[in-house]
């Protein structure tokens, strides 16, 4: 019994010290990790122009690390670079380049963050595999850690877009959907009223041409015998007579 | 309604009794003429008569004959337009407002009788000449037709109108007097003249239906004599058009 106590101390006391053994370094105050200017001064200042650019205008973080530390025991590549990326990330979406010099390993790239569920399962994989494919080309190490965080950010740029593209054209069409019956409605309404609007003035129309045409104008009187009389040659005098009425005061 | 428009009436001459059985008044004494005479059978009354009574020249007929100024200053102008409405309707009649004050004991029918037939520049349009008198002096006014539109006047009707007329001048509202009149003279011509078409047509139907062979004459210009004096006579009862339309025709008159 204390012998099993003892050696689960002893594996627990190992983790401990393999846990122990990972210091990370301050990060970053830009997009590189480079203390040892590994990169060389030149790459390193395009790399921040680009992946800072990246990071303020799309929210990607994309960090290219040169680990110098040595990897930890029974780590791997992949990940040191999650931790990496879950420790310094600064954005839900972020992708991180790792390279350790002078060793056996290749650059490694790996991506994270609470954006990454907006995607689809496979899709940023995906990206992130065309992004290494392209990275990997480069001859030199450097050219290709460099090229692997130009593209990686390039590709998760484009992920980005198109995914808002599609959010907005489904929420466009989500809109248009709901709105549909509604604005097809008031459509009607609007043409039926219209519709009725004009009916009316056509029917006012053809009233005022009736009753222009019903309205008497230049009527002829038939001719008669006249009753002259009296000497009168033109009249026979008045018919009728009124009296003014008494004036109210 | 039959069509009004540019109707033409008929080029024959009918006889006035065919369109009115109202009676010839003498103008001096009031008493009815049986018969169209040259001096009245009660009082020997003549137009002659008359020219001794007013030894002055008449004036012309103008719309407004004002002599002794008596209406408001521009009042020709403010009625000009109904008046125009009128003369569109019913070219054949021209209308006049004379307004004198007469000396007391003047008679404004002599009067009216008198200026309607030695006004000057008189030809055929004199009779559908529509000559409407008032006397302020004496508080009267009368309405004196020429002898062609003679026919076609309905005393009751007419009265009524110049009754009105008569209530707005008592008021001084000359303006609208005189306009509501020409509204009325309006409704009234169309009445007078729809009455008038329907009596000839009906007239025309008659002629043209068979006459019995016994009761055929034999010379053609009796014959035309003969249905001049069986021309129907109107009566009340065939009057197409109601008797109290005058207001209410006046009213819709203005509102169109």
């Amino acid at each position: 019994m204390m012998m099993r106590l003892l050696l689960m101390l002893s594996l627990l006391a190992h983790t401990l010290a393999v846990g122990q053994a990972i210091e990370f370094p301050y990060p970053p105050t830009g997009q590189v990790l480079d203390a040892g200017s590994w990169l060389g001064d030149e790459r390193r200042s395009r790399l921040e122009g680009a992946l800072g650019r990246y990071r303020k205008s799309y929210q990607i973080d994309v960090m290219v690390v040169v680990w110098e530390r040595g990897l930890p025991p029974e780590t791997s590549l992949e990940e040191l670079a999650e931790r990496v990326g879950e420790t310094w990330a600064r954005e839900p979406l972020w992708v991180v380049i790792l390279h350790i010099p002078d060793s056996l390993h290749r650059p490694t790239a790996v991506y994270g963050g609470s954006d990454t569920k907006k995607f689809q399962e496979e899709v940023p994989a995906v990206a992130l595999h065309s992004a290494v494919l392209r990275g990997m080309k480069e001859r030199t190490t450097r050219a290709q850690v460099e090229a692997l965080g130009l593209e990686a950010g390039e590709e998760f740029v484009f992920l980005k877009n198109r995914r808002e593209f599609e959010h907005k054209e489904h929420l466009a069409h989500q809109q248009q959907q709901l709105q549909g019956p509604e604005g097809r409605h008031q459509s009607m309404i609007f043409r039926a009223v219209i519709a009725t609007l004009l009916a009316l003035v056509a029917v006012g129309v053809v009233a005022l041409l009736y009753l222009r045409r019903r309205r008497p104008s230049d009527l002829q009187f038939p001719e008669t015998r006249w009753r002259r009389r009296l000497g009168g040659k033109w009249s026979g005098g008045g018919q009728f007579v009124v009296a003014l009425p008494p004036k109210i005061s | 309604m039959s069509d009004a428009t540019n109707t033409k009436s008929s080029p024959r001459k009918y006889s006035a009794r065919a369109f009115t059985r109202a009676p010839m008044v003498c103008p001096h004494c009031q008493s009815k003429l049986e018969q169209p005479e040259d001096t009245c059978g009660h009082c020997d009354f003549d137009l002659s008569q008359c020219t001794k009574a007013f030894p002055f020249v008449a004036p012309p007929l103008a719309l407004i004959i004002d002599p002794a100024q008596l209406l408001p200053e521009g009042i020709e102008k403010e009625i000009r337009q109904t008046y125009q409405k009128v003369r569109k309707r019913a070219r054949q009649v021209e209308l006049s407002f004379c307004f004198v004050c007469l000396q007391a004991g003047v008679s404004i029918e002599e009067f009216a009788f008198w200026l309607h037939n030695t006004a000057p520049g008189a030809d055929k349009a004199r009779a559908w000449h529509l000559l409407v008198v008032g006397d302020l002096t004496s508080g009267r006014l009368t309405l004196t037709t020429g002898y062609a539109l003679e026919p076609f006047i309905k005393p009751e009707t007419w009265e009524a109108a110049l009754q009105e007329l008569a209530a707005c001048i008592a008021d001084d509202q000359w303006k609208e007097g005189l306009n509501g009149f020409l509204v009325d003279v309006r409704v009234l011509l169309t009445d007078a003249w729809q009455t008038a078409e329907w009596r000839r047509q009906k007239n025309h139907r008659r002629r043209e239906a068979p006459i019995p062979s016994s009761d055929q004459p034999k010379n053609g210009d009796k014959a035309q004599e003969s249905a001049e004096k069986e021309s129907p006579e109107p009566t009340d009862e065939e009057d197409p058009v109601s008797k109290d339309r005058g207001r209410t025709q006046r009213e819709s008159a203005t509102s169109s």
